[in-house]
């Protein structure tokens, strides 16, 4: 399992997500600490933050500026499991 | 500048389930049901015809997906009028309804409920506001404060006696429990609301003093020594959870008596039970004809303007899809072998999966797929007997020694438990069964889809460098995944197709909503890509006549 913590600031309030990912593709579970309600973005909703391990960054850089945050972003460590599905077209 | 209103009713699809999902059966195969699945079941007392109390309960079904509460109940009596008085029929329509719809209704809240505990820690009691008698048990109970996770819910969630016309239970934050136990203190100590202490131990133990010479038996019926037991919380478990509260033998005794009981419509008693019988269609029960493509689905769902979707939204979107008479899996499927492995109703769960997909499938296309072989094996080999590493799943295509056919690894499913475990078993079959529709129909529709994937591919990896992950090459392409951007080659490095991971790595989704949800959010940089290759990915689901 690879942990990745997500800092989030804006006006003073502070705010920790937390990733576990299993595989890479999307965080299995997701901890919120802090003053969530804090980063709303102009709709209302607090932005999730989550996405698969390599569109991460690109992800909350995104989600921050909705709600006018800055953020850091942190690999706790772990290890991913790589499976995938294919197509078998019978070559060696 | 155009708008847009939502004016069909939206199907409350989760409750649509909870009620067809019971199986329709007599009052003797009932009273043999062991106690805690009674309430999964349909019967009604003084009615042996199978087929008219599965018609009543396809007719309180509807109600949840946007029916009128007059107009059913009214049907309901005129289904059941010939065993009946009209008076009865009125009286015995109203309970079902009553009955039914609430439970499913409260079972669904409860599931939002319960996911929300973290932020809700308290709820509330209400009881009945139009009831004109209530039962003084439930009426003392209106009102009273418990955390949410007091095993009190778990018994008394309401309806939790026949009949019971109690609200749902009110969800409260930590302050508005605080709030309450403010007000408490310019209460009596028998009026008060949030109950702790010695009220709190008199409730456990099964009574509720509320004033001078009020005091209510609130046990269960289960409790006061009837069978009958209702709880919110076990009707959304899956039969798989319920199952292991017995003993082996117990278990397999009881679903060697309930597959051979056929029921009406089609099906064993078993299937209904585990979850792999024919589903109805919500949409169909309102008269709405099946969308003709998956654009217009989305429409009229709301979900194309809408800016972050549910699983509700997304169960209500493929309900629009279904189609009138679908094939069945049973003329598809050559065999299916190792699955038992993983669990005794694992062969039914794999042809449940592979009829979801057929349940929105047009027939003429479905007609020209070949017959497909599904093998769970402990560990994927190539032709040469050799472990293949890292593939938990793959498609060998029509054509090819063997194929078509479809394999999961065993080994691949060992880091998930329980129910996370068939779930994963589904996505990974999913993607597969997508592979076999996207590779091998020969419908004349087919041939342009295929077309329309690849030159898909083509645009959005554009100028893009081959780059390799995990030993696969691919091309980013703003998937969802990288692995839709997988390019295939040959024994000799020459490109075999382009996108040909596309439409699996999308369709799998429906296995895994939550990411369908979060990728299709407008709070995301690449929502509208996703949406884009989500919908072209599905119109091989429309419909092949104007």
């Amino acid at each position: 399992m690879k942990t990745i913590k997500i800092t989030l600031e804006k006006e003073g309030a502070q705010a920790t997500v937390t990733h576990v990912f299993r595989t890479d593709d999307f965080p299995i579970q997701t901890t919120w600490a802090g003053n969530k309600d804090a980063f709303q973005a102009p709709d209302g909703r607090v932005p999730s933050f989550r996405d698969g391990v390599d569109n991460l960054p690109e992800t909350v850089a995104f989600q921050a500026k909705l709600c006018g945050a800055s953020f850091k972003i942190e690999d706790l460590g772990g290890e991913l499991q790589v499976w995938h599905s294919r197509i078998d077209f019978g070559q060696s | 500048m155009s708008l847009n209103f939502l004016t069909d009713p939206v199907p409350h699809t989760e409750a649509v389930k909870l009620i067809t999902d019971k199986p329709a059966v007599a009052r003797d195969i009932f009273d043999q049901f062991p106690e805690e699945m009674q309430a999964r079941a349909f019967v009604i007392t003084g009615i042996e015809d199978m087929d008219v109390a599965q018609a009543v309960r396809d007719e309180i079904a509807s109600l949840p997906a946007g029916a009128d509460w007059k107009k059913v109940k009214k049907e309901i009596a005129a289904k059941i009028s010939p065993w009946f008085t009209p008076e009865q029929a009125d009286a015995r329509a109203k309970l079902l309804l009553n009955h039914h719809a609430r439970a499913a209704f409260a079972s669904a809240h409860t599931r939002i409920l319960d996911a929300q505990m973290d932020t809700f820690p308290f709820r509330k009691y209400r009881s009945s506001r139009i009831s004109k008698e209530p039962r003084e048990s439930h009426k003392a109970l209106d009102g009273i404060v418990l955390p949410a996770d007091h095993p009190f819910w778990q018994t008394h969630t309401p309806p939790w006696e026949f009949g019971c016309h109690c609200m749902d239970p009110i969800p409260l934050t930590a302050e508005e429990a605080d709030g309450e136990r403010k007000l408490d203190q310019t209460r009596p100590p028998e009026q008060q609301l949030v109950l702790e202490g010695a009220a709190l131990k008199e409730l456990e133990s099964g009574t509720l003093t509320r004033g001078m010479n009020q005091r209510a038996d609130i046990r269960t019926p289960k409790e006061r020594g009837a069978t009958y037991q209702w709880s919110a919380r076990d009707t959304n478990l899956p039969y798989e959870e319920i199952r292991k509260r017995w003993d082996t033998p117990v278990a397999a005794e009881f679903e060697k008596w309930a597959d051979k009981i056929k029921l009406s419509g089609g099906g064993t008693l078993l299937d209904h039970l585990s979850g792999s019988h024919p589903a109805v269609n919500p949409v169909k029960t309102l008269g709405l004809a099946r969308a003709a493509t998956f654009v217009e689905a989305l429409t009229r769902s709301g979900l194309a303007a809408k800016a972050a979707w549910t699983r509700a939204d997304l169960a209500n979107l493929r309900s629009h899809l279904r189609v009138e008479n679908p094939v069945q899996a049973a003329e598809l499927i050559k065999g299916i072998t190792g699955a038992k492995e993983l669990g005794a109703l694992v062969p039914k769960e794999i042809r449940r999966t592979v009829q979801d997909l057929l349940d929105i499938l047009p027939r003429d296309i479905a007609n020209t797929l070949p017959k497909l072989q599904i093998t769970l094996a402990k560990f994927l080999m190539d032709d040469h007997g050799k472990k293949i590493k890292g593939v938990a799943g793959d498609y060998r295509p029509e054509g090819l020694p063997g194929g078509p056919r479809v394999r999961i690894s065993l080994e691949a499913l060992k880091g998930f438990r329980g129910e996370a475990r068939r779930r994963e078993m589904r996505r990974l079959l999913s993607h597969e069964l997508m592979h076999w529709l996207h590779q091998d129909s020969i419908h004349t529709k087919s041939a342009s889809y295929r077309k329309a994937i690849s030159s898909h591919y083509s645009l959005r990896t554009a100028g893009q460098d081959l780059k390799t992950k995990d030993g696969v090459p691919y091309r980013e392409g703003r998937f969802w995944h990288w692995y839709a951007g997988t390019q295939y080659h040959d024994d000799q490095g020459k490109p075999i197709g382009t996108g040909l991971e596309v439409p699996s790595v999308y369709f799998e989704l429906w296995e895994s909503p939550e990411k369908a949800i979060e990728h299709s959010d407008l709070h995301r940089p690449d929502s509208a890509a996703f949406r884009e290759t989500f919908a072209l990915v599905h119109s091989i689901f429309d419909s092949t006549t104007p």
